[in-house]
């Protein structure tokens, strides 16, 4: 049980919020780790949870929502909500829903290589004037 | 707290001017050296009052020398027939310690947990000194608080002398760092943590400060590996359950989700801490580096300053493409750090040099 939470003086106490295509993808994967509870497990976001996590997602697809496009991404905000609700139903992974919701992040995950591919087909330059898909 | 101020010689390296700081914050005082060289050390156990040095409670000498002559406060014998040794001198304390005799060394003297003092700020200093057909080693992640034998209270002692020490070097950087904590931590967890904190926001600022990535780099390698173990041992109990998405290979989705979820705590890591890492900064995460002028490039996992880092499940050696590829980088890596799961073995993660 953790007793102590370090809190940084230089933490400016927003969250963190991906900021291109790949940030996004490697948050998912990361959040398949965590499912369903979203517990920070190293100790140093003590104040993540479910809620924290989605809203992180969420604010990351509405900024890369041109590069995905419109379809894309209602498709991602979709996904998103159900993925959400069937981790809230089985906080214990014991009803297999976490498993469902693991696979719906995927969806999404699938979604942002393909918009990944057809930038780097259309020669796209990401924020540093490189073309990587992001 | 107030100290005369620390006169470094001005002819010292980074790394020595690091050393020579941190033991005059822990002793109050800056070793000498001869001219020739040789660092004079202070001995706890010199006698003052006839100049021999004692062998500690319970030693040769101490028998030897039998009940000291005079009583008070430099020896005598105490309560129950103790004999209790001269006042002896230890680094830092205003006046003489008395040291029963035949009583258990003081877990601060000496022995395995004089690791508990080390305050290692670079690779270089984090490395194993073993031999490895693949690279020298790196310690494990959370071995900087290999801490054996004494009960919680001597542990939560050394903690926090360590805790101290890296506050005070920390406002030596930044006098305005406000650090506020009620009580010190008890659970052995929650020191790592306040430790493991502190550590990071000293490298933060001497980045900021000095311009110096040492510190940043082997705290950058610290969190790293605890990442990688974390993921690596979630990941394989997710894919015994079938829990994770698999496209060609089970180690291959372990592999990514290992590296994946590795950038993005670090991303979150460096964040809160105030570290941009995706742009033109020296702490780089999964961005192409140029290699050459013709459009070539590497992507390594984590860039901080000269030194490359690669998360991988399996060995690397120099040999191989991607870290031939990584050397040739523009940026001139002075060393990759390969960082595997330390579940694989001991000494799994290590360092390539240029």
């Amino acid at each position: 049980m953790n007793d102590y939470v370090f809190r940084s003086p230089l933490a400016s106490g927003a969250p963190f919020i991906p900021a291109n295509l790949g940030e996004l993808d490697d948050q998912l994967a990361s959040m398949m780790l965590e499912a369903p509870t979203f517990v920070d497990r190293l100790g140093f976001l003590p104040d993540q949870t479910i809620d924290s996590r989605f809203h992180q997602l969420d604010t990351a697809l509405s900024r890369v929502k041109p590069k995905l496009g419109a379809e894309s991404y209602a498709k991602a905000v979709e996904l998103s909500a159900r993925a959400k609700a069937l981790f809230l139903s089985d906080p214990d992974m014991t009803n297999g829903k976490t498993k469902e919701g693991v696979w719906l992040l995927d969806e999404i995950s699938q979604l942002i290589t393909d918009a990944r591919r057809r930038r780097v087909k259309a020669k796209l330059r990401d924020d540093e004037g490189e073309v990587t898909g992001d | 707290m107030n100290m005369e101020r620390a006169w470094i010689p001005a002819g010292a390296s980074p790394a020595e001017r690091r050393r020579l700081f941190s033991i005059w914050v822990r002793t109050g005082r800056i070793p000498t050296r001869r001219d020739d060289g040789v660092e004079l050390k202070f001995n706890p156990w010199h006698d003052p009052r006839d100049g021999r040095f004692t062998s500690g409670p319970g030693g040769e000498a101490a028998a030897r020398d039998g009940p000291p002559e005079r009583g008070g406060e430099g020896g005598g014998v105490g309560e129950g027939g103790v004999v209790r040794s001269d006042g002896v001198y230890r680094p830092g304390e205003p006046g003489p310690t008395l040291i029963p005799i035949g009583a258990p060394e003081p877990p601060e003297t000496r022995g395995g947990n004089m690791r508990a003092f080390e305050d290692p700020m670079t690779l270089d200093e984090w490395q194993v000194d073993e031999h490895s057909a693949l690279g020298p080693p790196l310690r494990l992640a959370d071995q900087i608080f290999d801490i054996t034998g004494p009960g919680a209270e001597v542990r939560t002692a050394l903690m926090r002398v360590q805790a101290e020490k890296i506050l005070s070097d920390i406002h030596q950087l930044d006098p305005t760092y406000v650090f506020q904590s009620f009580q010190f931590p008890y659970s052995e967890d929650g020191q790592r943590r306040l430790i493991d904190g502190l550590r990071f926001d000293r490298a933060v600022l001497t980045m900021r400060v000095k311009g110096d990535l040492e510190p940043l780099q082997l705290e950058t390698y610290r969190f790293a590996q605890g990442a990688t173990n974390d993921a690596y041992q979630e990941g394989l109990r997710r894919l015994k359950l079938t829990m994770l998405p698999i496209r060609l290979s089970e180690r291959e989705a372990l592999g990514n989700f290992v590296d994946q979820r590795v950038r993005e705590q670090l991303r979150q890591r460096f964040f809160l801490a105030g570290v941009d890492c995706s742009g033109a900064g020296p702490v780089r995460l999964n961005r192409n580096e140029a290699v050459g002028e013709n459009g070539r490039f590497r992507r390594p996992d984590i860039r901080v300053g000269d030194v490359a880092f690669d998360v991988s499940l399996s060995a690397k050696t120099r040999g191989q493409a991607q870290i031939r590829g990584f050397f040739n980088a523009n940026f001139k890596p002075s060393m990759v750090v390969i960082i595997r799961p330390s579940e694989l073995g001991r000494s799994t993660s290590y360092i390539l040099r240029r």
